[in-house]
């Protein structure tokens, strides 16, 4: 933004030399425009082009992440259907039917036994447990499509109890005071 | 021609930008589906077996760890007040560093270039301290912070504010995850001064 043209004092002197500094200026400039707009159109090429591929693997994930609801929706039916064997049966045939062509997508659903994942898995709450860091309960299926993760799986997580002689309590204050959401 | 990224590290979610083409083009995070969008929350965590998790892992294990989670350092910064995280005691621009290297690496595997210079926005109310403590966290994540600049001048400028070469005066509300920020500016001359700036600092 600083203007180039306002070196005036100088040109009656030497004008011939100014005009040539001048030009020459305005080359390097031009130049130097022209490399920062091809280096811009390079990588928006590369980057388009990397979108575009993403796009065509991904251009379902909207619309899949939204059925993923109806699948927990079948889930819960049948976790809470008592007998009526057939239809039991029936049900559980359309969710795997369902889950059949969301596979066929690339869907598939995320491991959420074991040890906990923080690039797989959401912790919401916390369990006494006999080890740190063990996925205890699932509250919601996680799922992947291809190697992107979807929707992380929704869980409880155990954690030791602390040995019952707390430490120095007072190092701890730079963090408590943090609770709000 | 190395370029230079803008980045708005914020108290409960960042994010960057690079002028592409002469227009401000997001950089998303690399972990993609966050709920801020291409934004991130300002998340550090260190776990138990050793890891560094930024972003939106440090978010979802939070509640699991929370003496190795921190978050909003940015209230700390300028201040000569420590974090812990597992007993291990940080500065607030060691922390902030964490998340100006992530943003760092985003920006280069989106760009595909080494990134070391960078502008980081910081609220109208920091003083000299706070500011520096920025650009000292900055420098920690190896970027060269060539300016610091107000977050409202920051979002005058993206609405282009500037290049009506008209004086006028310009309310900015900001109002984020952790902070609202109010502020009145005098834009004349291609100059942004700040009037008066208020809110509320803890949401």
């Amino acid at each position: 933004m600083t203007g180039e043209s306002e070196e005036s004092g100088v040109r009656e002197e030497a004008p011939e030399t100014d005009a040539l500094a001048e030009a020459q200026a305005k080359a390097e400039e031009y130049l130097d425009m022209a490399r920062r707009v091809q280096a811009d159109f390079d990588n928006y090429r590369r980057r388009t082009q990397k979108e575009n591929e993403e796009f065509r693997a991904f251009a379902t994930a909207g619309l899949i992440t939204e059925l993923l609801t109806i699948v927990d929706d079948f889930d819960r039916a049948l976790e809470h259907a008592d007998g009526g064997e057939v239809f039991v049966t029936g049900v559980r045939g359309i969710r795997n039917n369902l889950m059949k062509v969301l596979e066929s997508k690339g869907l598939s659903e995320i491991d959420a036994s074991g040890r906990f994942d923080p690039n797989l898995h959401e912790a919401l709450c916390t369990v006494e447990g006999e080890e740190d860091g063990m996925v205890a309960e699932v509250f919601q299926k996680g799922y992947r499509l291809g190697d992107k993760v979807l929707r992380y799986a929704k869980v409880k997580v155990t954690r030791k109890p602390a040995p019952a002689a707390p430490a120095e309590d007072g190092e701890n204050d730079g963090k408590q005071e943090d609770k709000e959401e | 021609m190395s370029r230079i990224i803008g980045i708005d590290l914020g108290t409960s979610n960042s994010a960057a930008s690079i002028m592409e083409g002469g227009r401000p083009t997001m950089i998303p995070s690399a972990e993609g589906t966050s709920v801020g969008g291409k934004s991130f929350p300002s998340y550090v965590a260190f776990t138990q077996d050793g890891q560094l998790l930024v972003g939106e892992p440090a978010r979802r294990q939070a509640i699991t760890n929370p003496d190795g989670t921190i978050k909003n350092v940015k209230r700390k910064m300028g201040t000569s007040e420590k974090v812990t995280a597992l007993g291990k005691e940080y500065t607030p621009q060691q922390i902030s560093a964490f998340i100006l290297q992530k943003i760092k690496k985003d920006a280069e595997d989106y760009l595909g270039e080494t990134i070391d210079k960078a502008v980081i926005t910081a609220p109208a109310s920091f003083d000299d301290n706070q500011r520096q403590a920025t650009k000292d966290a900055g420098a920690i994540a190896g970027l060269d912070v060539v300016r610091i600049i107000n977050e409202p001048t920051a979002a005058a400028l993206a609405y282009g504010l500037d290049k009506g070469n008209t004086s006028q005066k310009i309310l900015v509300f900001d109002l984020g995850g952790g902070t609202l920020d109010v502020t009145i500016m005098d834009f004349s001359d291609g100059v942004f001064e700040v009037l008066s700036t208020s809110g509320d600092t803890h949401l």
